[in-house]
């Protein structure tokens, strides 16, 4: 079966596919306006980890710089340190309000080919993921069935 | 080999959308939302609209879609600067869309029935309606890209793009889905 | 001299004996599959997936991953330990066209040493489903699932600790829960 027609409405059109398209034609999205009210707006205040990171950096350099070491390191999720611990979230795209006064990061960014193979390794991984999950529900619901249609058939 | 549909998922194949060339338009709207341009929401409006409403028809009651359609823009607006990337505008909407339909079904335990009302006095809305119910009856992956090809009319291309799937990954959604249908098509023709 | 001796035969025994044994916790640690015996059947198929993630692709990926949103954040979890997921799964046109030979070179494999096979369910209607997992102690140290239709076959194999309980919730977290397997959730206020 080619799916040309399917995939990108080229080739050969598929009478039933047509057929569909058509039926359920009346039941695609229909514009209409956008309210947006008065009083609502987008934050400006994008969260923004660099003062965040300036300030940890400082405490950590005049810690270091006293000679003090932590014994028990407790580190707030959102203050990470930028001498010991890299960024929870590697920066995809460049941040919208960048502050030049961020420190700089340990690790180099992700280089656009490494994003782009990285991202492409993400679906597919997320293919594969929902892939085996399916099929892991599959057989628990199969086996439900089973065990069910089993229970039903014993004598009383 | 030759007459193979081979979808060898080549991870440098299949990639984002280029950006070498042209940077997306949604990173530049994001943008001017941001910095106070509500029209520029208008345009992102435009454009995912029929994405968040194919999204939620392969998932809610026909008639809640227009209502949550607006509802999931609205709480997108208060939320924009949540998003770290311009250009991942598609799937991110998508992705509340999908958490407002869980919301949607937690909130409201009842079962869902087709009803005279969804039906439509039309005979072909109601066989829409019926089409629809089997769709609704596939494995979510398939449901989702069947409703944006078939009932929003999208490519599969522009699937991929606007989800921010890999195409080969939609293709085989489009393919087995599209197979999976036909087979209940058949079935309740046959009745 | 009796010492001279016993040195000499004592140290290719330990290396022998080193090597069987790291041979034997190779053996059974290694839950990757060969599935390059399936490839064949590509020009048959038409359609066919091949997913190939080791675990310089799946590092690669989860640094993508989003600390932001809960499914990713979920999805990181699940994946941490994992060294490798591989797919392959084809569609025919007609039946026939795989053999259960093709099957059986998969099949051997899962035969082999912390093994077991947890389901196995068929049907004519349905087709065949197996479910495998190699323990490591009482580690999931990898799975394998095994689909198999008139038209369809699928093998999926993840290498390493995988938390299958977290893996079947998956296919909820990608849209709506599947209702018909939602654990029970507290009633609320008013549904008591």
């Amino acid at each position: 079966m080619n799916d040309d027609y399917l995939w990108n409405k080229s080739g050969e059109p598929d009478p039933q596919i047509q057929q569909l398209e058509e039926i359920l034609g009346t039941l695609r999205y229909q514009p209409k306006p956008l309210k947006l009210p008065e009083e609502l707006s987008t934050s400006r205040s994008r969260r923004n980890h660099f003062p965040w990171l300036a300030i940890a950096a400082t405490v950590v350099m005049a810690l270091l710089a006293g000679g003090l070491w932590l014994q028990t390191r407790n580190y707030d999720a959102s203050i990470p340190a930028v001498a010991i611990a890299q960024p929870a979230d590697p920066i995809i795209g460049p941040p919208l309000s960048a502050s030049t006064d961020a420190p700089k990061r340990i690790k180099p960014r992700v280089t656009n080919y490494d994003r782009r193979e990285a991202l492409a390794a993400k679906q597919q991984l997320m293919f594969a993921l929902r892939l085996a999950s399916e099929k892991l529900n599959s057989a628990y619901r199969r086996t439900q069935d089973k065990r069910s249609s089993h229970e039903n058939t014993l004598p009383n | 080999m030759a007459t193979a549909n081979m979808l060898m998922i080549n991870p440098l194949a299949e990639a984002v959308p280029e950006q070498a060339t042209e940077m997306p338009v949604e990173i530049a709207l994001v943008k001017a939302v941001l910095e106070g341009d509500r029209e520029g929401f208008g345009r992102l409006y435009d454009l995912y609209a029929p994405l968040v409403h194919g999204v939620l028809l392969a998932r809610v009651p026909r008639m809640e879609v227009d209502d949550l359609v607006q509802d999931i823009f609205l709480h997108a607006f208060k939320k924009l600067h949540t998003l770290r990337d311009g250009s991942a505008f598609g799937p991110w909407i998508a992705m509340i869309a999908r958490n407002r339909a869980v919301d949607y079904y937690r909130r409201s335990r009842e079962t869902v029935e087709i009803t005279d009302e969804m039906r439509g006095t039309d005979k072909q809305e109601s066989k829409a309606a019926e089409i629809l119910e089997l769709i609704r009856g596939l494995p979510e992956a398939y449901r989702e890209t069947l409703v944006l090809r078939l009932v929003e009319g999208m490519t599969g291309p522009e699937i991929a793009e606007r989800t921010g799937l890999t195409a080969a990954s939609v293709r085989v959604n489009l393919h087995r889905g599209m197979k999976l249908l036909r087979e209940k098509l058949t079935l309740t023709e046959g009745v | 001299m009796k010492t001279l001796f016993q040195t000499k035969l004592a140290a290719p025994l330990l290396a022998l004996l080193l090597i069987a044994a790291s041979a034997a916790a190779t053996r059974a640690q290694d839950s990757r599959l060969q599935l390059s015996s399936l490839d064949h059947l590509a020009a048959k198929a038409s359609q066919s997936v091949d997913v190939n993630i080791d675990e310089r692709l799946m590092r690669l990926a989860s640094r993508v991953f989003s600390d932001q949103d809960v499914e990713e954040r979920e999805i990181k979890k699940l994946v941490a330990g994992i060294k490798g997921i591989y797919v392959r799964s084809f569609e025919f046109e007609n039946e026939g066209q795989y053999t259960a030979a093709d099957m059986e070179t998969i099949r051997t494999q899962l035969r082999g040493p912390g093994w077991t096979r947890l389901v196995n369910v068929m049907s004519k209607k349905e087709g065949n489903l197996e479910v495998y997992l190699l323990m490591n102690g009482e580690t999931v140290g990898g799975l394998a699932v095994l689909s198999t239709d008139v038209r369809e076959l699928t093998v999926v194999n993840i290498v390493g600790p995988v938390d299958l309980e977290k893996l079947a919730k998956l296919e909820g977290q990608f849209g709506i829960p599947e209702l018909d397997i939602e654990p029970a959730k507290p009633k609320t206020k008013n549904e008591q």
